[in-house]
This record gives structure tokens, C-alpha cells and sequence, in this order.
């Protein structure tokens, strides 16, 4: 099942991460103003791993307004002239994709799938199969990526970004407390007690934890829970495991960051939550990569914390089997029913597997699966928002080798992710012990997970 | 409103008017007026605070919407760079799409759809509501049940077999799918029905059948009159419900110059992955809401007009 | 009960409620009242295309399992069997619903009524600027309602708590706790509805002889018993159809709930079209559909009964208390 083994990955990866170090050393490239800025007009002329013959024909994408593919698809056009990509702007695609499946007509050739949707997709039969070149280049792209879009030996989308999860902090903010630095072998319950001297000294947080749990804040659990070996669902995603002892053990931690009541209290991409990190009141957050781009977009001062932040492992969860956690992250995905499958599969392959599409994304802001890109060019990817001499990228690589090829986003982990808010706020007030919070909770995803797998057939 | 009208007549109505209380009503009258006053003012400011926060919003910079405590003024004074931006004058962006963006060319989108769309609703909802208030004719009620019937289920249950048949007709793209299923609706007709039946009396309608009015006639040229006010009512909620409608558009309208403001707007709104662009959201809603401010603001006076000038009293 | 017959209960036609007619004399009776006939036509036609397809599409799709692309599986019952028995939310999302029908039902409409009854006061300088505010709230867009509520109510940076902390109150969990966020909705619910409602009211209160008020005025009514005495049974056929709607879209309540709470916290908030929405965007579609059916009835068993309380309100004949 997994294409890669896990050793060969490591070997690639660290080959980057040795070359990012390297980097490192060198004065850091020039920041952009803007992560949404198109770069098309840097792309490095790179070995073309796309078929040579005339490309012709109209692509439509759906996703939403500023968008990666956005950016590749003006460089697909500008490679080849006969093409034509279209990407109207869809506030909730996922509806559209729905309505126009259901009356047969008015597909557009590609969208932006979540991985668990790509699961329950791929299970409905509506998606296209592009095993082919995802084959092709599979010894290219990051495998924990592959697993997403692979279902019963075959692939259904092109892997879209990597979300290896980082502990973003600021360490202006923990020195003013007089406290730290965060040293990369911290353990958790030193970063929690940093946590409230930071907040009691400063009113800073070093992390965010809104009460009603939905948001940044599922990391507090969802951090432990893959650390510790955790899944949500087996890879079948027909057994439901999230309330086993791993998962009791991560709410136990995710109870103990909440009672130390230092965690951001705001609503996720609420103005008080970006209020709160421009008005250096967020000293700290866990955070997937593709959240730089959106950082980068509202931190546009130095007063506001640009330049002023560093990324790197997640603090040490005792008997964990890996330092990050996935959250997010996409796949390009397209319709079985699709009358054009060639250009549309040319297209993916352009844009996350050669060096010019890695590079139009990469300089988006997400992190593309493309391995060669990662060894050579990522180390240059552009950011304002961490301090000049901090190795960014070889942190980024540093969790990207911590991921794990047995965490499963099937079906049932979007149901069980969309119902945290519901069970978990009770178990973190103490209203509820965690193990018959835990207990409802997996109860109510068994249910809900076989009702939608059923409905699946 | 037959008996209102003969219970009026039959008031008798007294030649002197009570004088010597005229003074202490007076006052009451002052000491009622000015708690009225009081009363509507207080609530004026609730309803207007969220209204003001979307004007003022418009004239923020991004970095003073997104606030850990929100605030009630920009600290350095309105902008209008979201307007010129929407506008696209003299302001360059990295924003991408946003050259094809035409944020006049979208209102006024807006304003074609919900004007025809509401003429036709109106009409035909009128017509129909006088028949089913006023004339008696085989299986009137149970027309008339089935109507409030087609209201209970719910909307959701249709969406996907009406997308479908929106498919088949080929009206994909056009403003018919507005247009044409909704120009006789169950609440239009039904709110139709009640308004005349508690407005127009059986005697006028009579009267003209005597006098060899036709029917169409009676409704264009005694009803529709005196239902004036009820029209307007009832042409507003259309107007700005159709305006604002947002879920059927967004599917049914993707080419970008037919698209409606709210569905080119809500790409601002941000999604569970990308931020919102609040201010870009704010100002265009403003501009947005500008029109429909006028039409209300004009067409209000009519719903008082109404009966008074009709033709009752002539 | 005045001559003519009310048009509802249902079962009783107005034609010879006294005799029986033959099929002949009603057919002709028919053919005489061709133009009422074509009058109301419009409504049937549009419903005869673009209602009963999607209708009978519901109603196979409540008995089948069927996603789009695929053919439908007859499943019988089951998915109606599924729901009641095992659905997690239904009766959770029920109570919550009925529950907030039944607070935000009569404060609402009084409401209003009360509000449009001041707005109609005779003497009333700026009417027309008062009208206008209290319609704002319909006009704009909610999605950025829903933002300034939330910043309203923020529990920890929001406007409402930081003015309770100034006089030493709160913080209050506008949001997060149960019964402070069915409060916060019902709120937004009147803030934004209040409106229309007014409008509606200001519609059927125009249609109010003035000269009634003058002729109470002189018998000495007081201005409570000048509304109970008049306006209210004037405009009870208007108020009628306001309970009957109100009932209807409060059941089928969706998008204020979604963009406020979202159902939360810890799905207490949670609307039972909520629910069928998120059962039709996860695919399981029969489900879905025999959700909104099981809506309809209950839909359908309420407003039966408010008809069966409220049927002399159907006309304002009689109405009025000399």
C-alpha cells in the first residue's frame, strides 16, 4: 500500500534538510511584500517532465478567490499558449461540485479536495483516475501525501500541499517574561508552565484555545493524539478508534493546556484572534505551514510581529511516536466523467510534479509534495514572517520527517473532526470525565461514520 | 371591513366636541408623544449600531478591522481605499481576479433580476389573492389549502431536483430560474389574500360587477388602487429578497458578467481556508445595500398612501 | 360568524355547502367562473413544472439510497426507520427548535405589532426615518450581521461584555453557553426580522378607517382599548397569515443559527434544518429527504392546530366589538 517506504523518504528529505542548512548560511533571499503575489515570472526553466506534444483546450478550476492553482495555471498558460485556464471565483464549490454532479452537467475539470473528501469521493466512484501519473512520479512526491489520495491501489487526485504542524512561537514575547528561550527538547508540561508565565507576565498566549473548540485550537488534542500514534479511523475507516487509550491520554493533555487558562480565547480568523497576533498578544501557536501565506497577508509591520517569529518542532509528548501533526492540506482532484482527461492529468503533472509548478505554488505560500523541489529550491522560498536567520524551511523538514504513513483521513475522520466542538468543550470544563466524554464522543462518530459509509456503497 | 364600514356609519357621532378636557389631553398627549420619542430613538441606535459598524467598517484599513477589541472610529481617520479598490481607481493589487471584477456592472445585475422578478410577482400574486379573497367558484378552498400545503415543505428537499430541471430547460446562466418559478408564490398569494380580504368591502366589488365591470377590470382599476400600500409590502420583501438571494444564484449564474453582487461578494467572505477580506466585504456590501436604502426610502410612503386616497371613500 | 362561509376548515366546499349538486351544475358553475379560474392559474401551472417534479423526486429519494450519478436503491422505510430511531440529533435539533418557536413566536410578532402601531401614531414627526431603520437590518447582508454580532457578543472582546465589566457585570457567555446563545439568537432573530414584520403590520394597519379610532375616541375609548377593540380584530386576518409564516420559517430556521453559533455550543443550538443540510453536504441523501418530510409533518401538525384555534380570523367579518 504505501509506495514509499518510510526510510526512503527520510533519506530524501534529510538530503534536504542537509542542503537547507547549508543555505541557511547564505544571506536570505529578499522577503516578498505579499505571499499572493504571482511569480510566474520567476519560474526556473526546469527539465520538462510534461509530455512535449502541442497542449490545447480550456481547464476550469473551481476553488476559492487567491489560490495556488490559480497561480499555476497562469504559468500552464504561458507555457503552452493554446491552453486556456479558467478559474471563476466559488464562495462554496463543494455545494456546486454536489449541484452539478447530481444534474449531470456544469463539472468544472478540477477542484481543491480535502483529504478526507478525496477519501469519500474516491468511495463514490465520481472521481477520476489518475494513477498513472501519480505512478510516475511517485518516487517524487511525499508519501504521506500519496496515502491521501490512494484508495484500493489506486490514485484519485494529484497530492496537493504537505501540512506538517510546527510550533510557531515568538521569542521576543517569552524573553519580555522572562522565560525561555523554547528549547526543541521541551516537554510539554514545561511548555504549559511557560505558557502561564508568559501569560501572567506579559498577556501574551503561547497558544490557542477557544472554548467552544473548534479551529486552531483542535490542535492542543489533535497534536498529542498524532504524536502519540493516534488514529481517528483504521485504514479501512470502518473501525472508529479516537476514543482508545491514545485518545483519552491526548484530551488529558489537551484538559491540562486548557486549565492552565493561558491559551487565546478567540474564535478562529476572528478579528479578536488576527487583533491578538498583530497586538502581540499570541507569543506562540502550533501551526501548519499553510498558514504562513495568511499570516503574511495580515503581519505586515515589524510592530506587528513580522520577521519576528520562529517555527519548529512541537514540544516533546512523553511516549510519542512523532513531534508534528497533519491539519488541512488538499488534493487536486478531477471527475471520472471528465471528457479530457489527458490535459487535465498534463496539468496536474505540471503542478506538483515538475520544478516550475512546485515553484509557482511553493512561492504561494503551501508547501508542494515535490521532493526534488524540496531538496533544491524550498530553502529559498520567500517569507516575511520569520526572524532573517532562522531556518524556516529546515524546520518545516524537520516535522515533515516526523509525519507518519499510518495516520488515516478517511470518511469518518471529517466527521469526527466536525463534531470536536460538540463533546469536547464539556470534557475540558470537567462537567464530563474524559473517559465518558471520550466514550460519547466515539459512540456518536460510530454512528454517524457507518450511516455515511453505508450511504457510500 | 363591509361591517367596520357600517359599524363607522353607525357611531353616532357627537356636534360638540368634549372642550373643556382639551387641555389636560393636550399634555397627556405631549407626555406620551415624548416618551414615544424617547422610546423610538433608543431603539433607532440598536438598530442602526450594526449598520453603522458596516459603514465605518468600509472605511477601515484591514488592520483596524481586525482588532483584539473593536473600535468605534479609525484612530487615523476614514479611508476609502476598499471603494477605490472595488472601483479599481488609480489603486494597483495583488489581489488576484480582482481586474475582473466589476463591482457597478453586479448591482446593476442585481436590480434588472429583482425588478422583473418582483413585477411579476406582484401582479400575479395580486390577482390571484383577490380571487381567493373575494369570489366564490367551485373548489375555492381546497384550491386554496393546497396552496398553504405547497408552503410547509421544506425548501431544501427541491434543491437538487430543481437544479436538475433548471439543467434540462437549458436556463443555466439566465435569469429565468428568478424569474418565472416564483411569479405566483404560495406567501405571495396568501399575504395578497389576507390583505384585501381586511381592506376591500364585498360592496365595492359588487357594485362595479353591477355596473358590468369585467373582472380584470375590477382588479386593475379598483383593486390594485386601493391595494397600493399592500403591493408595496409585498413588492419590497420580494425586491429584497430575490436581491440578496444568494445559495441559487451562486449555482445557477457562473459566468462572470451575469453574476449578482452577492454572489461576486461572497468570494470576500473567506472560507475555512483563507481569511476573509472584511474590508473588500464591507464596502461592497455598502454599496450593495445603497440601492435598496433608496427603494425602500421611496417606496414606503406608498404603504401608508394607500386606502386613504382610494377609492373607497369616492 | 358573518354570512360568508370561511374558506378553511377545508373539508367544507363552498359551493352548496347546502345542497348537493349533480356534476352537470358544477361543471357549469366551473364554466361560469372561467376567469377566477384563470386567474389563480399561474400559481398551479408553475407548480405543476417546477413543484411536483422535485416533489415526487423527494419523495423517492426518502425511500432510496441514492447519491448523484448513481440509480436510486428502493430501500423502503428504512432511512424514515434510521432517522427516528437512531438519529442522534433529531430529537435534540426538535426540542431546540420548537423551543425557540415558541419564545420567539409571540415576542416577535407583539413586537412588532406594538412597534407598528407606535410607527402609525397620527401625529408621528420622521415616520418615514423611523420606518427605514427598523428595516436596515432586512437589507443588509447577513453574513456581516453575523460579524457585528459576534463582536457584540464576544464573551472576552466583545462590545456588550466590555460595557457589563464598566458596571461590574459579567463577562456573559453570549456564545458559549446554552442558554445565553438561545438568548443571543433569539435577539438576532428579532433584530433582524422585526422589520419586515413591521412593514407587514404598517400594510394591513393602513387599511384602517381612521374614522373607527375617531368614533371610539368619542366614546371614550382609551388608546389600549381602541387596539384591542379595533385594530386587532381588523388586522387579524393579516395576523393570521403572519403566525402561519412565521411558524413555517421559524421551523425551517437556518441561516442566522449557522452564521451565529453554528448550532454550537455543543450542538444546543443546533435547527433541525441544520441537521438536514449537513445530512444532504455528507452525501446521504435518502436520509436527507426523509429528514425534511418528517419536517413537513411536524410543519404541517402545527399549523393545523393554529388554524383549528385561530379559524375566526380568517376574515374580519364579526370581528369588531361595537
Amino acid at each position: 500500500m504505501k509506495p514509499v517506504s518510510r526510510r526512503e523518504f527520510l533519506k530524501v528529505a534529510g538530503l534536504g534538510a542537509a542542503a537547507t542548512a547549508l543555505a541557511a548560511c547564505a544571506p536570505s533571499a529578499a522577503p516578498a511584500p505579499n505571499p499572493a503575489e504571482p511569480a510566474a515570472g520567476e519560474v526556473k526553466e526546469a527539465p520538462a517532465a510534461v509530455s512535449s506534444g502541442e497542449l490545447e483546450g480550456k481547464l476550469v478550476f473551481w476553488g476559492h478567490q487567491d489560490h495556488p492553482i490559480y497561480s499555476a495555471g497562469q504559468a500552464f498558460m504561458k507555457k503552452y499558449p493554446k491552453v486556456v485556464f479558467e478559474q471563476p471565483e466559488m464562495a462554496e464549490w463543494d455545494k456546486a461540485v454536489e449541484s452539478a454532479l447530481a444534474a449531470g452537467s456544469g463539472l468544472p475539470d478540477m477542484v481543491w479536495h480535502e483529504a478526507t473528501n478525496v477519501q469519500r469521493d474516491a468511495r463514490r466512484g465520481i472521481l477520476l483516475d489518475v494513477t498513472d501519473v501519480v505512478k510516475k512520479h511517485e518516487a517524487e512526491l511525499a508519501p504521506a501525501k500519496l496515502s491521501e489520495a490512494l484508495y484500493q491501489g489506486k490514485y484519485w487526485g494529484m497530492p496537493g500541499d504537505i501540512t506538517p504542524n510546527n510550533l510557531w512561537w515568538r521569542p521576543d514575547l517569552v524573553e519580555k517574561a522572562g522565560v525561555g528561550p523554547i528549547t526543541e527538547d521541551i516537554k510539554y508540561d514545561e511548555f504549559l508552565q511557560m505558557a502561564k508565565e508568559v501569560k501572567a507576565k506579559t498577556d501574551a498566549s503561547l497558544f490557542v484555545m477557544e472554548e467552544t473548540f473548534d479551529g486552531q485550537g483542535t490542535l492542543m488534542f489533535a497534536v498529542p493524539f498524532y504524536a502519540l500514534g493516534g488514529n481517528f479511523t483504521d485504514e479501512t475507516g470502518e473501525q472508529v478508534l479516537l476514543d482508545n487509550e491514545i485518545g483519552m491520554q491526548a484530551m488529558e493533555y489537551a484538559k491540562q493546556a486548557w486549565d492552565t487558562g493561558a491559551g487565546l480565547n478567540a474564535g478562529w480568523f476572528s478579528p479578536p484572534y488576527w487583533g491578538a497576533i498583530k497586538e502581540n498578544k499570541l507569543a506562540g501557536t502550533y501551526s501548519p505551514p499553510w498558514m504562513r501565506g495568511f499570516f503574511q497577508t495580515e503581519v505586515t509591520t515589524p510592530e506587528q510581529g513580522q520577521g519576528k517569529w520562529r517555527n519548529q518542532l512541537v514540544p516533546v509528548y512523553p511516549g510519542a511516536v512523532a513531534r508534528t501533526n497533519v491539519w488541512g492540506g488538499a488534493t487536486l482532484v478531477s471527475f471520472s466523467t471528465n471528457p479530457q482527461p489527458d490535459l487535465v492529468k498534463a496539468f496536474m503533472e505540471f503542478t506538483f510534479c515538475t520544478m516550475e509548478g512546485a515553484q509557482v505554488t511553493g512561492d504561494w505560500g503551501i508547501i508542494p509534495p515535490y521532493i526534488p523541489w524540496l531538496k533544491s529550491e524550498f530553502k529559498n522560498a520567500k517569507q516575511t514572517l520569520f526572524e532573517a536567520g532562522w531556518d524556516w524551511t529546515g524546520e518545516v523538514v524537520k516535522a515533515m520527517n516526523q509525519m507518519r504513513n499510518d495516520f488515516y483521513r478517511m470518511p469518518g475522520y471529517g466527521i469526527a473532526y466536525g463534531a470536536l466542538g460538540k463533546f469536547v468543550p464539556a470534557m475540558l470544563r470537567g462537567e464530563k470525565s474524559i473517559k465518558d466524554g471520550m466514550k460519547e464522543y466515539g459512540d456518536y462518530v460510530r454512528s454517524e461514520n457507518a450511516k455515511l459509509l453505508e450511504s457510500l456503497k | 371591513m363591509a361591517t367596520q364600514m357600517s359599524s363607522a356609519a353607525t357611531v353616532p357621532v357627537p356636534t360638540r366636541p368634549a372642550v373643556k378636557t382639551r387641555r389636560s389631553v393636550n399634555a397627556r398627549q405631549v407626555i406620551r408623544y415624548g416618551l414615544l420619542y424617547a422610546f423610538l430613538i433608543a431603539l433607532s441606535i440598536i438598530f442602526l449600531f450594526p449598520f453603522y459598524s458596516m459603514v465605518i467598517g468600509s472605511m477601515m484599513p484591514k488592520d483596524e478591522l481586525f482588532r483584539l477589541y473593536p473600535v468605534l472610529w479609525p484612530p487615523d481617520g476614514p479611508t476609502l481605499t476598499a471603494y477605490r479598490l472595488l472601483l479599481k481607481i488609480d489603486v494597483t493589487t495583488t489581489i488576484q481576479n480582482l481586474e475582473r471584477f466589476h463591482i457597478l456592472r453586479y448591482i446593476f445585475n442585481s436590480l434588472l433580476l429583482a425588478t422583473v422578478a418582483v413585477l411579476l410577482q406582484v401582479f400575479f400574486n395580486t390577482l390571484a389573492g383577490y380571487v381567493f379573497a373575494k369570489r366564490q367558484f367551485p373548489f375555492k378552498n381546497q384550491l386554496f389549502a393546497f396552496i398553504l400545503l405547497t408552503m410547509l415543505m421544506p425548501t431544501a428537499i427541491n434543491f437538487v431536483p430543481f437544479y436538475i430541471l433548471i439543467g434540462r430547460l437549458g436556463w443555466m446562466n439566465t435569469y429565468l430560474p428568478f424569474w418565472i418559478p416564483g411569479a405566483a408564490s404560495a406567501f405571495g398569494i396568501f399575504m395578497m389574500r389576507q390583505f384585501i380580504v381586511s381592506t376591500i368591502p364585498d360592496e365595492l366589488i359588487d357594485s362595479a360587477t353591477i355596473d358590468g365591470a369585467s373582472q380584470i377590470m375590477i382588479v386593475t382599476r379598483i383593486v390594485m388602487p386601493i391595494m397600493a400600500g399592500g403591493m408595496v409590502v409585498l413588492g419590497i420583501l420580494g425586491f429584497v429578497s430575490v436581491y440578496n438571494e444568494f445559495v441559487l444564484s451562486s449555482l445557477i449564474l457562473k459566468d462572470n458578467d451575469i453574476r449578482t453582487v452577492q454572489v461576486a461578494l461572497a468570494n470576500f467572505k473567506g472560507t475555512s481556508i483563507r481569511a476573509p477580506m472584511y474590508d473588500l466585504m464591507f464596502a461592497g456590501s455598502v454599496m450593495a445595500t445603497i440601492p435598496l436604502l433608496l427603494i425602500f426610502f421611496v417606496f414606503q410612503r406608498k404603504i401608508i398612501q394607500g386606502i386613504m386616497s382610494g377609492a373607497i371613500k369616492g | 360568524m358573518a354570512a360568508k362561509a370561511p374558506p378553511l376548515p377545508v373539508s367544507r366546499s363552498s359551493v352548496g355547502a347546502h345542497r348537493r349538486p349533480d356534476a352537470r351544475s358544477v361543471l357549469r358553475e366551473m364554466w361560469k367562473h372561467r376567469t377566477d379560474y384563470l386567474f389563480i392559474s399561474p400559481f398551479y401551472i408553475l407548480f405543476a413544472v417546477f413543484g411536483i417534479y422535485p416533489l415526487l423526486f423527494g419523495i423517492q429519494l426518502s425511500l432510496s439510497r441514492w447519491q448523484p450519478g448513481r440509480d436510486m436503491t428502493w430501500v423502503g422505510l428504512q432511512n424514515y426507520q434510521t432517522l427516528i430511531f437512531t438519529d442522534p440529533e433529531l430529537g435534540r435539533a426538535l426540542l431546540n427548535t420548537l423551543a425557540m418557536l415558541l419564545w420567539i413566536l409571540p415576542t416577535g410578532l407583539g413586537g412588532a405589532l406594538i412597534l407598528a402601531v407606535m410607527l402609525n401614531a397620527r401625529r408621528l414627526a420622521g415616520r418615514g426615518f423611523f420606518r427605514t431603520i427598523f428595516f436596515l437590518p432586512f437589507v443588509t447582508s447577513q453574513v456581516i450581521v453575523a460579524i457585528v454580532f459576534q463582536q457584540l457578543l464576544d464573551k472576552n472582546y466583545g462590545w456588550v461584555n466590555l460595557l457589563l465589566g464598566k458596571i461590574g457585570l459579567g463577562p456573559v457567555p453570549w456564545l458559549t453557553e446554552t442558554i445565553p446563545a438561545q438568548i443571543s439568537i433569539t435577539l438576532l432573530l428579532h433584530w433582524m426580522g422585526i422589520g419586515t414584520n413591521v412593514l407587514i403590520f404598517l400594510g394591513a394597519l393602513q387599511s384602517i378607517d381612521r374614522e373607527l379610532y375617531e368614533a371610539a375616541e368619542i366614546d371614550g375609548a382609551t388608546s389600549t382599548q381602541q387596539f384591542f377593540n379595533v385594530t386587532f380584530p381588523l388586522i387579524r386576518p393579516v395576523m393570521l397569515f403572519m403566525v402561519i409564516t412565521a411558524t413555517i420559517g421559524l421551523i425551517n430556521l437556518y441561516a442566522p443559527v449557522k452564521l451565529l453559533t453554528n448550532g454550537g455550543p455543543e450542538g444546543t443550538t443546533l435547527t433541525l434544518f441544520m441537521r438536514m443540510i449537513d445530512l444532504m453536504t455528507s452525501v446521504r441523501y435518502g436520509e436527507g429527504a426523509g429528514f425534511g418530510f418528517i419536517m413537513g409533518g411536524i410543519v404541517l401538525l402545527i399549523t393545523l392546530l393554529q388554524m383549528k384555534f385561530l379559524s375566526g380570523w380568517w376574515t374580519v367579518e364579526g370581528n369588531l366589538k361595537q
